[in-house]
């Protein structure tokens, strides 16, 4: 099993799940990490071909969320033992906001809010396809899905994610309205 | 997939929003792929340098990385684990390292409510604990302190008494917890808990293997000796377990199941991949193993006795010295042989021996003569002599009831065979026998009433006995420790004993001993069982104790033969239905909780990491 190998086919979809799951961006950077290398040091002990997909993105992705709930648990204690501690737990488990580190606000902003509001199967798919382009192949691997499968839920999760945006878009209609009678600059196009 | 321009929010809800949006919405969790990588190579070079290779190092939580060991040892589960683990099962260095040491003096502030698994792992460990100290006060009272590898030994004792200091009085309180709820209940049910506690051990031991800190090579020193202990050990104690639940199996099962699964788990964690070999420990543990279930190997193959092991008995029965308590057994066995229609036993040897007592010792019990009378020993004796050297009375004289019918039989026989008996004399000698069939609860109340059938069958006045027969049933129920109505002025011996219930030792229909369960059963088979004697309980206690179980190498005692014959002639004169297979399990339950303790103890050792050499 090559480090290397298996940080290019799997970084992208690694980070998407953890962000899919809620981790925020630099949890989800130092899960993916920690994933990464403990499934290296316990190589030994994945059963099958290393270099198939299908067996080792489950054992990743197990890893991952084993790690991501201890991660949660260990916040929750930290938390709970200490109040003055804040930690970042998202309020949605899905899709965390970013907070400064998004530096687009906006529109952006409003895909995150509606990819949090996705069915998770959606989120799961749309994150770790679109986050660095992983193929559908290695994206059904890791999920153990038909590809056709992912392939169909990215289509729907895209429908939906349109229609959430029209949605939230309708509500926010008259507070727009209202602002942007008082900002000019917000005038036109939306982007 | 190619990107398309952006577009206004609003459109047509069955068009997909643009990909590219959706990748906007996604670049804050983007790395840069290579400072990614730097990092990621950089906690690896850390990792592999803790474990000194490329090789995962069990045994080394810096194999973990920056976070995860972090997390580790952060963890309230590690320390309250290492706090009740016994001496052994982690390594010392790195709990030294941690700060942790003994572990055990966080154990009274530490493990609270949220240490349940912890606490509920506790009495496992306790058990374990208190083999490790036995095995230890014996090596030093056999081999002394200057014994080979006595540093290391000492270091476990250190260790030990350290472990005790700061746990003993929670074992005293968990012990003194057990006795309060487990008083008078059954056994099966500290089993259970033994059973849940070992679960939540292998689910401790598990988290430590993730962490590196249990390996393999010493969980399954550490089980092999443990399972190896409770096997040789608690050999007495599942014996009682199984007499408990019914169990059709020796008692040598269990212990066998435990010593072999010991075995496994040391041959598992000793084995040398590089050498091809295994530690001197799991050959010690595999020499004693197989010596011992080859020690144990008939018990294991013994089943329940059968007709031919009675034959046997009671035609090697030598009939001296002449005492009622080896009589009884041999003349009940031999009493259903002659009436079970198989092959007659030959009491040839019986025979010859009790005349020749009785010619030199004129004080043999009555009851012996009687015995030996209903087997048909006295044939062709001189009985003229018998008569007058025991004082036979004559029977026909009074009109009062026969109080002893046991003795009563031989004077009977004796009479019957001088000058047989006429129908008036026949039916005066019944009169007198019917007036002794107890009244009510009292002891020996099933023997005589026994006695009494006995003989007015030989003086062919059985069927007088049928009108009583409510009555006998009364004697019968009233024995029964199961009815209410026998409590208070019931004498406590020889009556049937203990509440009704279904499968343990304390609740199951069993009579007091053998000789008035033979009397019961044979009461009911020849004039019917009484409706509050469940005959299915009775069978599967007669099922039960037909197991030869007191001889650890297979022996067998009279007793079991009894219950034997008690077995089928329940089978033959009454139906049951089949068991379910449920039922069947749960009587092998004591073999049941055995076997998941191996496997329980085989499988952690098996997932637990090598040990780096």
């Amino acid at each position: 099993m090559e480090v290397q190998h298996l940080v290019d086919q799997f970084r992208g979809p690694l980070l998407g799940l953890l962000a899919s799951w809620g981790a925020s961006p630099a949890d989800a950077h130092d899960l993916a990490q920690d994933t990464l290398v403990e499934a290296y040091l316990a190589r030994e002990r994945l059963r099958g071909d290393p270099g198939d997909p299908r067996v080792v993105g489950p054992w990743l992705r197990g890893i991952a969320r084993n790690l991501h709930r201890a991660q949660i648990r260990r916040k929750g204690r930290e938390q709970a033992e200490d109040p003055s501690v804040q930690q970042h737990i998202p309020a949605d488990p899905r899709i965390a906001d970013p907070g400064d580190a998004d530096s687009e606000g906006g529109l952006s902003e409003e895909v995150r809010r509606a990819l949090g509001r996705l069915k998770p199967e959606f989120a799961t798919v749309l994150c770790m396809h679109y986050l660095e382009e992983t193929s559908v192949r290695t994206v059904a691997a890791m999920l153990e899905l038909p590809e056709k499968t992912v392939e169909g839920r990215l289509y729907r999760a895209r429908i939906e994610l349109r229609r959430l945006l029209e949605d939230s878009s309708a509500e926010s209609a008259p507070s727009r309205d209202r602002s942007s009678q008082n900002d000019p600059s917000t005038t036109g196009s939306e982007r | 997939m190619s990107s398309t321009t952006t577009e206004p929010l609003r459109g047509p809800s069955d068009e997909p929003v643009e990909e590219q949006r959706v990748r906007d919405a996604l670049e804050p969790w983007r790395v840069d792929p290579e400072a990614f990588n730097s990092s990621l190579a950089r906690r690896l070079a850390e990792a592999e340098e803790g474990s000194g290779g490329s090789e995962p190092d069990a045994g080394n939580p810096r194999s973990l990385s920056d976070g995860a060991r972090s997390r580790f040892w952060r963890s309230p589960l590690l320390q309250r684990a290492a706090a009740i683990l016994p001496p052994g099962f982690l390594h010392p260095d790195l709990l030294k390292s941690t700060g942790l040491g003994g572990g055990a003096a966080v154990l009274g502030k530490k493990i609270g409510v949220k240490g349940a698994p912890a606490l509920l792992a506790f009495p496992a460990v306790a058990i374990f604990v208190l083999g490790l100290t036995f095995v230890a006060a014996l090596r030093q009272a056999t081999l002394g302190v200057n014994a080979k590898g006595a540093d290391k030994d000492a270091n476990t004792d250190d260790q030990l008494r350290f472990w005790w200091k700061t746990n003993g009085r929670a074992v005293l309180l968990l012990a003194v917890a057990a006795i309060i709820v487990f008083w008078g209940r059954p056994a099966e049910a500290i089993l259970l808990m033994l059973l849940a506690s070992m679960i939540a051990l292998t689910w401790v031991l598990g988290k430590l293997q993730s962490a590196g800190l249990a390996t393999r090579e010493r969980l399954g020193e550490r089980w092999g000796g443990m399972l190896m202990q409770v096997g040789i050990f608690g050999m007495m104690l599942t014996n009682a377990l199984l007499r408990d639940s019914g169990s059709n199996l020796h008692a040598a099962w269990p212990a066998c199941v435990l010593i072999v699964g010991g075995t496994a788990c040391s041959l598992v964690g000793g084995w040398r991949p590089k050498s091809g070999g295994w530690t001197s420990q799991a050959k010690v543990h595999a020499v004693v193993s197989l010596g011992l279930v080859g020690m144990l190997y008939p018990s294991l193959r013994s089943a329940p006795t059968d007709r031919q092991r009675r034959l046997e008995y009671v035609e090697a029965f030598q009939g001296i010295p002449l005492n009622t308590a080896e009589w009884r057994p041999f003349a009940l066995l031999s009493y259903e042989l002659l009436r079970d229609g198989g092959r007659a036993p030959d009491l040839m040897r019986a025979e010859t021996n009790l005349l020749k007592a009785v010619r030199e010792d004129p004080k043999v019990s009555s009851y012996i003569l009687s015995d030996a009378a209903l087997l048909g020993i006295f044939n062709g004796e001189p009985l003229q002599e018998f008569a007058d050297r025991y004082g036979v009375k004559n029977l026909l004289e009074r009109d009062s009831a026969l109080r002893h019918p046991a003795q009563s039989y031989f004077d009977i026989f004796v009479r019957s065979r001088l000058a047989p008996l006429n129908d008036a004399e026949c039916d005066h000698v019944a009169d007198r026998l019917l007036l002794a069939l107890p009244e009510g609860p009292k002891f020996a109340a099933l023997e005589e009433t026994w006695w009494i059938q006995e003989c007015l069958r030989l003086v062919g006045r059985l069927d007088r006995l049928a009108p009583h027969r409510p009555r006998i049933r009364d004697i019968v129920a009233a024995s029964w420790r199961g009815s209410a109505d026998s409590g208070g002025a019931t004498p406590p011996a020889r009556t049937f004993v203990d509440n009704p219930g279904f499968v343990t030792r304390r609740n199951l229909a069993r009579f007091f001993s053998d000789e008035p369960t033979f009397y019961a059963v044979s009461l009911m088979a020849e004039h019917g069982a009484p409706s509050t004697v469940d005959l299915e309980r009775v069978a599967t206690a007669c099922r039960m104790e037909s197991i030869p179980s007191h001889g650890w190498f297979g022996g067998i005692d009279d007793t079991e033969l009894i219950y034997s014959a008690l077995w089928d002639r329940l089978n033959m004169d009454f139906e049951f239905p089949a068991e379910s297979l449920g039922i069947r399990i749960l009587r092998e339950r004591v073999l049941v909780g055995c076997a998941l303790l191996v496997v329980l103890c085989f499988v952690s050792t098996l997932r637990a990491p090598r040990q780096r050499a």
